[in-house]
């Protein structure tokens, strides 16, 4: 199918649980080549569960059925004992605090990830190339706290990047920064990512934040999928009853418009889930 | 109202609050709004005293007719009488040994209420911002964030404030829970005519909240508008790159907005 030669990533009924909990249960997804894809959920849906379980990630949660074909290869879940990150998938944390040692310079912390990726801890042209165009200036001696954050937050994105990863995983991008920084942050990633045909796996609690970004996304509620497909068409018509919430919500125009008065209970039972 | 006229703030050798002033007339909402390190979150606490901060003119004037008004230095003295804070992290903000009951009460605790008076004050409160009556006997562990951060607002009303503080009260919260407690703030305000004075950094939620909007930078401030002309004709090119990027991320429509509330134009 002309379709396969396209898809980046497919992931079929993965089920994760912590303990004797089930955490994730049959979540599905496809990701194409060099699309922007967004999971959207409420806090306790699973988003950074299904995220650390991507990354190869087994504890807390350990997958425990499902199978992950990315970039032609195939993994099965249950058999990943030695948990082993897949090859050219990168993630950048929520946040520039989570990434950095701080007591680290930055060329140092930029030695060790290109050591760790690369096996050569030289500065490349490439790489050179990459921090100019994201828009960051050479480290100096310089640590983390003495950049502002978005540059932080930029320069975790061009860690990310030295692997030159066909799929780049960022968790929450916009909620640690302010939202100038955040805009800021993205449309670089955004430009890049175009560049360079990168997938983007972009995870948020703001369905508007998908809405503006993502050609496709996927809506989670308490461990499930409850509904994946185009953007746009869920946005019109979404079709499960947490979507219909989530669209409802997108924007602030709920302050204003008396018919949504209903939706404390709504919000009570998915609170209750989390 | 709340009038503030040239409020400086400045800790050791550096300006951090450089000649604010703004009035806000009695149950309307001021938005602050600015990137992280502007000096919001030091406004709110030079308000409430915790910072040494320099007022030529501080006056609040609580429906009493009561009117006050200092001049000078203002430090170490208790918050303005009548008014109350509503913090970021609701988890944070109560205490973890004690039930939601117990925490929304202490709030009244100096009134010297009996028993039974007590209880009805605080289901009332607790009816006003929507939350079930047997939350009351819940520790902050066992509740949701939004519950949280409902029974904080609830902690807050019970001493009928006239003035309430906020403090980023939603970034803490996931996109759907945000909307449902703005929608409760906007309830009693509507209820009890409260003044409000709300950071926040997400335009959206200012958009469909304000009446003034003060934008501060650097300290300074950068445009104080009605929140109406604010969205359609914003002061400098600092303002505009905010609304920009508010609606990068979807948080504001995308058409420029020429006239009415954005949450309006846009339904």
């Amino acid at each position: 199918m002309p379709n396969d030669r396209n898809l980046l990533l497919k992931l079929e009924n993965l089920s994760a649980r912590i303990g004797r909990q089930v955490v994730l249960s049959n979540v599905s997804l496809s990701i194409k080549t060099g699309e922007c894809v967004a999971v959207v959920g409420g806090s306790g849906a699973g988003k950074s569960t299904l995220l650390r379980c991507l990354m190869g990630l087994t504890r807390p949660a350990s997958p425990f059925e499902g199978r992950l074909v990315f970039n032609g290869k195939e993994t099965h879940f249950p058999l990943l004992q030695n948990a082993r990150k897949p090859e050219r998938i990168a993630y950048v944390p929520q946040n520039p605090d989570q990434g950095f040692d701080p007591l680290k310079r930055l060329a140092w912390q930029w030695r060790q990830a290109s050591r760790i990726i690369t096996g050569a801890s030289d500065f490349t042209d490439r790489q050179k190339q990459l921090l100019e165009q994201l828009g960051l200036k050479p480290f100096g001696r310089s640590f983390p706290h003495e950049w502002s954050r978005g540059m932080q937050q930029r320069l975790l994105v061009a860690m990310a990047l030295i692997g030159e990863p066909r799929l780049l995983i960022l968790d929450e991008p916009t909620s640690a920064l302010d939202p100038l920084i955040a805009a800021q942050v993205l449309r670089a990633v955004k430009a890049y990512a175009e560049l360079h045909d990168i997938a983007v796996l972009i995870v948020t609690h703001d369905l508007s934040l998908a809405a503006r970004n993502a050609h496709s996304t996927a809506i989670m509620n308490s461990g499930r999928v409850v509904e994946f497909g185009e953007t746009a068409t869920l946005l019109s018509s979404p079709q499960s009853d947490y979507g219909r919430l989530l669209v409802k919500h997108r924007d602030w125009t709920v302050l204003s418009n008396p018919q949504s008065s209903g939706s404390i209970t709504a919000e009570q039972s998915f609170d209750a889930v989390s | 109202m709340l009038s503030v006229d040239h409020l400086s703030l400045s800790i050791a050798g550096n300006l951090i609050l450089d000649d604010v002033s703004f009035s806000l007339p009695g149950g309307q909402t001021l938005c602050v709004a600015g990137e992280s390190g502007s000096g919001k979150s030091s406004l709110l606490k030079a308000l409430n005293g915790l910072m040494p901060a320099r007022f030529e003119q501080l006056v609040f004037n609580p429906k009493t007719g009561f009117a006050v008004t200092h001049a000078g230095h203002w430090q170490g003295r208790p918050g303005l009488k009548g008014s109350r804070w509503v913090m970021q992290d609701p988890i944070a903000a109560l205490n973890p040994k004690l039930t939601l009951g117990a925490s929304i009460a202490e709030s009244i605790f100096s009134k010297n209420l009996s028993e039974a008076n007590l209880e009805n004050a605080v289901s009332t409160v607790l009816s006003d911002v929507d939350l079930p009556s047997e939350m009351t006997t819940r520790k902050p562990s066992e509740v949701s964030l939004g519950q949280a951060q409902r029974a904080c607002l609830a902690r807050a009303l019970i001493a009928s404030p006239d003035l309430v503080f906020f403090d980023e009260p939603l970034s803490a919260l996931d996109a759907i829970v945000q909307k449902q407690i703005a929608k409760t703030m906007k309830q009693i305000q509507e209820r009890y005519g409260i003044t409000f004075v709300i950071v926040t950094h997400d335009l959206g939620f200012a958009a469909a909240f304000a009446d003034q909007m003060l934008v501060l930078r650097d300290g300074k401030v950068e445009a104080y508008q009605v929140a109406n002309s604010f969205f359609a004709e914003p002061a400098s090119r600092y303002c505009r790159d905010l609304i920009e990027a508010a609606r990068d991320l979807g948080s504001l429509p995308q058409a420029p907005l020429s006239s009415g509330r954005p949450a309006e134009v846009y339904s």
